[in-house]
């Protein structure tokens, strides 16, 4: 198997649980060459975490000097078009942490690069790679359930410490970060939403939650709830439910935990696995990265983003926001 | 206390019905009629109740000077036509949930039983439930409450729960108010605007209006999210259950009402056996010691009144397309 040569761009805490470890997992696809951070602190203790000696705090650098095939870019937000842009013009293929952008310019932007350069774009939109939701998709898919009539999901957590989260220019809140991930699958589950209503609580101009619904072509309809309203002991929770005309299904990660851990005062719980989807989705795209057919087309993930905007707009007083067919091209 | 069950057209009646047998052996009230304008239904309570008195007319029942107070679990449609009948006959009142399917009705009941110095309470057992009960606690050392999403998701009722010229409407009408009223509760506000989607049933042809999804802002702008939705197949192991996660200045609480059950196979099917706390015979021990004590139940009609409007604004979002103010449907039909 040829082994891509891979940088990391930003080594904070979605790096460190998500695609460090992922890369480590993948050694026969990839070889993790070089990664890059602006803060000297971070870096090195992730190159010490993850044993990767070739570190940058200039990503421009390690993109000249490292002769990488893919680059990995889980930055800020507002940083991701220049940054994406510029791994792209330089001919090296992108895996970029959602959101896609902060824009759709920004993002439409970058589809232009990837496909001027003739390189591969992907969106980390990990819940397509995720196995409760990617099983839901599959019995759909087979007429388990029917045709959709409902569907539920909930993304509930805690406020992310880094501090850029709390700016809403560079975040846009929780409904761009996280509430994207539920929007995201259930395009793909059930198809393009019709229209979309939000509300949410605030702090200042920061949407901190987000309560949003949804209709689809046919007689579906969703629920959306995304949170960071939960306080520090809160374990991170998702809930997803489908009910179709002829059957339906419920996940819980609170309901899935496959290992408790106790030690003094402190308590975990997870459900670990080797073939997590953060792996997953990175194995996936070694081959559109070989010139192959895209696993996850970035002219799709644009949508997700262009549909987030939208509910966004309703977060902030727009009402009921009617969504056109075939906006993006 | 002596107590008329009237209507066994909803589904409660049968548990009302027996939480009334426990309070008749306790010596705290007694079922002492029951009216039905359904023979059959009537016919059942025959049967099942040899000793007490029938009535087919509710104007008879609302001059029996033996009865003090009704239960009505009727249809929502007619609730408030036997709840006038019986506050004009000087009768205390229990409403099962929704307290009518108008809110004009409604309002008119309210302003009865206050006119008449009679008790008039919602049945809403949620509020007599421990754990919401103790949430409501909690909730009150955590600081403001930032956002409430809740859920009441159950099975299909069949009946004519679905027919709206008897239940004036279907799942949202159904199941919106007892999370509502919880919300309503907890925080001690009222609901200012309403926006809401329906869904067909999972039930399929003839079952109609079979979900719902509907948000909520209350006074204060803090987001208040329903589903209301039929949403438990046939299969699924039990009814359904009671969600409300609240979030807060200083914390969180997450309910799940309903969470304590056995989990069993009879026959060869899975069924969860709820041994949880008995909210139906709290509440109706509540309603009797108000009318004893000339107070106020716990859920009164005011509440049942507030949480109806809710129901209202939901269905005017839905035909309008756009949220709603509730002060829009306040005094209109």
């Amino acid at each position: 198997m040829e082994r891509l040569a891979v940088g990391l761009i930003g080594c904070g805490t979605l790096s460190s649980y998500a695609h460090g470890p992922a890369l480590r997992k993948l050694e026969r696809m990839y070889e993790f060459r070089a990664i890059a951070d602006i803060d000297p602190t971070t870096l090195n203790a992730f190159s010490k975490r993850f044993g990767v000696d070739r570190k940058f705090t200039d990503y421009k650098e390690m993109i000249s000097s490292e002769d990488l095939d893919i680059a990995i870019v889980a930055t800020p937000t507002p940083t991701h078009e220049e940054i994406g842009l510029y791994v792209l013009n330089h001919g090296v293929n992108l895996f970029m942490e959602k959101p896609f952008a902060l824009t759709l310019e920004g993002a439409r932007n970058m589809i232009e690069a990837s496909e001027r350069q003739g390189r591969a774009l992907q969106v980390g939109h990990c819940v397509r790679f995720w196995q409760g939701y990617v099983q839901i998709k599959e019995q759909m898919s087979n007429g388990d359930y029917g045709e959709p009539l409902l569907a539920k999901a909930h993304r509930w957590g805690t406020m992310p410490a880094p501090l850029w989260y709390r700016d809403p220019a560079q975040s846009n809140g929780v409904g761009l970060d996280v509430a994207i991930h539920d929007l995201d699958y259930l395009r793909w589950l059930i198809g393009e939403p019709k229209s979309v209503y939000a509300q949410g609580r605030f702090e200042g101009k920061l949407p901190m939650s987000v309560q949003a619904v949804l209709e689809f072509e046919g007689d579906a309809i969703a629920y959306i709830d995304a949170s960071w309203d939960f306080p520090p002991s809160w374990r991170f929770a998702t809930f997803f439910e489908i009910i179709g005309t002829k059957g339906m299904a419920q996940m819980d990660s609170r309901e899935s935990t496959t290992l408790e851990v106790y030690t003094g005062h402190t308590s975990s719980a997870s459900s670990p696995r080797e073939d997590d989807a953060y792996t997953r989705q990175l194995a996936a795209f070694w081959e559109p990265a070989r010139g192959g057919k895209p696993v996850l087309p970035a002219t799709d993930s644009i949508k997700s983003l262009e549909l987030a905007l939208a509910l966004n707009k309703s977060l902030n007083g727009a009402g009921r926001v009617e969504l056109k067919r075939e906006v993006v091209k | 206390m002596r107590i008329a069950l009237v209507s066994f057209a909803h589904v409660h009646a049968q548990s009302y019905a027996r939480v009334l047998t426990e309070l008749e052996k306790d010596g705290i009230a007694e079922m002492c009629a029951v009216y039905d304008d359904d023979s059959r239904r009537l016919a059942f309570a025959r049967e099942r109740f040899e000793s007490k008195k029938l009535y087919s007319d509710i104007e008879e029942l609302a001059r029996d000077p033996d009865i003090d107070a009704a239960i009505v679990t009727s249809e929502n449609t007619k609730r408030a036509g036997l709840a006038i009948s019986l506050l004009n006959g000087g009768k205390h009142v229990l409403a099962e949930k929704p307290i009518s399917s108008k809110v004009a009705d409604a309002v008119r009941m309210v302003q009865l039983a206050s006119e008449n110095g009679l008790t008039l309470g919602t049945a809403f057992p949620m509020r007599h439930h421990d754990a919401p009960q103790s949430m409501k606690r909690v909730l009150s050392d955590l600081g403001g409450i930032r956002s409430i999403s809740s859920a009441n998701p159950g099975r299909f009722p069949g009946l004519w729960f679905a027919d709206p010229a008897a239940s004036g409407g279907g799942a949202i009408m159904d199941h919106t108010v007892h999370v509502a009223d919880l919300a309503r509760w907890f925080s001690g506000k009222e609901f200012s605007e309403v926006y809401a989607l329906r869904g067909r049933s999972v039930a399929g042809e003839g079952s109609g209006e079979g979900s719902g999804l509907v948000l909520c802002k209350l006074e204060d702008d803090t987001p208040v999210s329903v589903d209301c939705s039929w949403s438990r197949l046939a299969g699924w192991p039990t009814w359904g259950n009671v969600f409300v996660s609240a979030c807060a200045e200083k914390g969180a609480a997450v309910l799940s009402a309903f969470n304590e059950n056995l989990w069993t196979v009879v026959q060869g099917s899975y069924k969860w056996s709820y041994y949880g706390p008995d909210a139906d015979k709290k509440m109706i021990l509540d309603f009797v010691r108000a009318v004893e004590n000339h107070s106020q139940a716990l859920a009164t009609g005011v509440d049942g009144l507030r949480a109806l409007e809710v129901v209202a604004a939901a269905y005017e979002s839905i035909n309008r397309r756009r949220p709603v103010k509730v002060s829009e449907i306040q005094g209109s039909g």
